[in-house]
């Protein structure tokens, strides 16, 4: 039963990404709490969403631009952990955060796969080929959404078959202190969101509210 | 002025949000801008040749950020309504979509979404509740998504031919700036969250804290290129605990 949630939600996330909706359940903060959600983990899935989130909010898909899809490979992540269950170590989330991003390359691969298959299908309904043009459009349309679906589904299924096996027999064969896993995946997470500060503060001002707002979250931290 | 019945408006409204459901390298959005119009040309042209003519030139090349595509399917929507030359509708088509796309990747992409995420990952990071997080960043982020395609569809509708004198009106550079600096405050809030690695049982020391804090300082000054060696440096780590494994 979880298994086939996860994959339905493989399925919805790809389809939110860009075909239909743009919601943004397919952000991996928000995909990953989903995730966790099904496998009884929100927290851990959040916080393993958050560390993906970090490392892709840069991204902009601006026009025609090739992208990772990081929804899917998000879901695919969390539901691996939960599956797999390992627990939710330093090493384990370095695994995943990897896994996560590798299957983030594949899936944005199998997008630009979907949008040829759209480029026949739009070409398949090409003027003099069928009478009723509104009629085929909209079937087209729709199945375009639908493949999508089933694109996101297929890749969610192939994660998880290869990655819930795999992350306990990669555990077993990692060595490194728990310390090195936490400070890889914390220090890549701030350089990547760091990179991101050209994007809002351009200005003198608007970097002094960049700082005041490090202030304020360094005294979240102290508070908690 | 003629009126589109609001079924119809709302048919429209409704399927803006599947515009790119059938994006392809060929005609980009074309396919999906025929589908969300489709109500629209059926109201017009009733069943006749006219709507199959119709159909296969609103198909052809179109591309435009989707939630701002409702401007031109509205001021398109009006002009057919109005019964405008076809040529002249094709050409408003190609002046409106450049803009409407550079218009929504500032505004949205690299402004209103990423204020929103940031503003999720805060309250998540902050209150350690994934409800928290996801549900202020969904609502907050959908409230403007939503009431943005809704707002775009009235403006084109409503402007017609016209909709670009509408949209040079609207202070786009003030919100934008407004959207961006509250980005900063949260990206700033964000980093010392992040940095403190509590994602699991335990959290970084405060002498770790430095190394976190040194990436955040390259990352300032790299700028969006630092992911590659970012992710090239996370591979590297993986790496290296399995060899320490096999030479151990």
């Amino acid at each position: 039963m979880t298994w086939l949630a996860l994959i339905l939600l493989g399925g919805m996330v790809a389809l939110d990404a860009t075909s239909l909706g743009q919601l943004m359940l397919s952000r991996p903060f928000v995909a990953a709490s989903l995730a966790g959600a099904v496998i009884g983990q929100p927290l851990e899935g959040a916080l393993i969403g958050a560390l993906l989130e970090a490392l892709s909010l840069g991204i902009l898909p601006v026009g025609a631009s090739r992208y990772p899809d990081t929804g899917t490979a998000a879901v695919a992540a969390v539901g691996t952990l939960g599956l797999a269950e390992v627990v939710a170590s330093a090493p384990a989330l370095l695994l995943i955060v990897v896994y996560g991003l590798l299957w983030q390359r594949i899936s944005g691969f199998s997008v630009i796969g979907g949008r040829y298959v759209n480029e026949w299908l739009v070409r398949a309904g090409e003027p003099g080929e069928r009478p009723r043009m509104d009629r085929l459009i909209e079937h087209r349309h729709l199945e375009s959404m639908l493949l999508d679906l089933g694109r996101g589904m297929l890749i969610t299924i192939v994660a998880l078959a290869i990655g819930v096996p795999l992350l306990p027999l990669a555990l077993s064969y990692w060595a490194l202190p728990n310390i090195a896993a936490t400070l890889a995946v914390s220090a890549a997470a701030v350089a990547v969101l760091a990179g991101t500060a050209p994007l809002f503060a351009e200005s003198p001002r608007a970097r002094l509210v960049l700082l005041a707002g490090l202030v304020f979250g360094s005294l979240l931290l102290v508070a908690r | 002025m003629k009126r589109l019945p609001a079924s119809v408006r709302w048919s429209v409204f409704l399927r803006s949000f599947a515009i790119q459901g059938s994006w392809n390298y060929r005609t980009l959005q074309g396919s999906g801008f025929a589908y969300a119009l489709m109500p629209v040309l059926r109201h017009v042209y009733g069943d006749t040749e006219r709507l199959q003519d119709a159909v296969i030139r609103h198909s052809t090349l179109f591309n435009a950020h989707p939630y701002l595509a409702g401007i031109a399917l509205g001021a398109v929507a009006r002009m057919e309504v109005d019964g405008e030359d076809a040529a002249l509708i094709e050409r408003f088509k190609t002046a409106l979509r450049g803009s409407l796309g550079t218009l929504g990747d500032r505004i949205i992409w690299a402004g209103w979404r990423p204020a929103c995420v940031l503003l999720g990952m805060v309250v998540l990071l902050a209150t350690s509740s994934a409800l928290a997080g996801v549900a202020s960043f969904l609502l907050v982020y959908n409230t403007g998504h939503v009431g943005l395609r809704w707002w775009a569809l009235q403006l084109g509708f409503d402007g017609g031919r016209h909709v670009g004198e509408r949209m040079r009106t609207i202070p786009v550079s003030r919100w934008h700036r407004f959207v961006v600096t509250t980005a900063a405050f949260l990206l700033g809030a964000a980093l010392p969250l992040i940095a403190v690695g509590e994602f699991t049982e335990s959290r970084l020391s405060l002498p770790w804290m430095a190394v976190p804090a040194m990436a955040a300082v390259v990352g300032w000054f790299v700028g969006t290129a630092i992911r590659m060696p970012a992710l090239i440096m996370l591979a590297v780590v993986t790496i290296a605990g399995f060899l320490v494994h096999l030479i151990s």
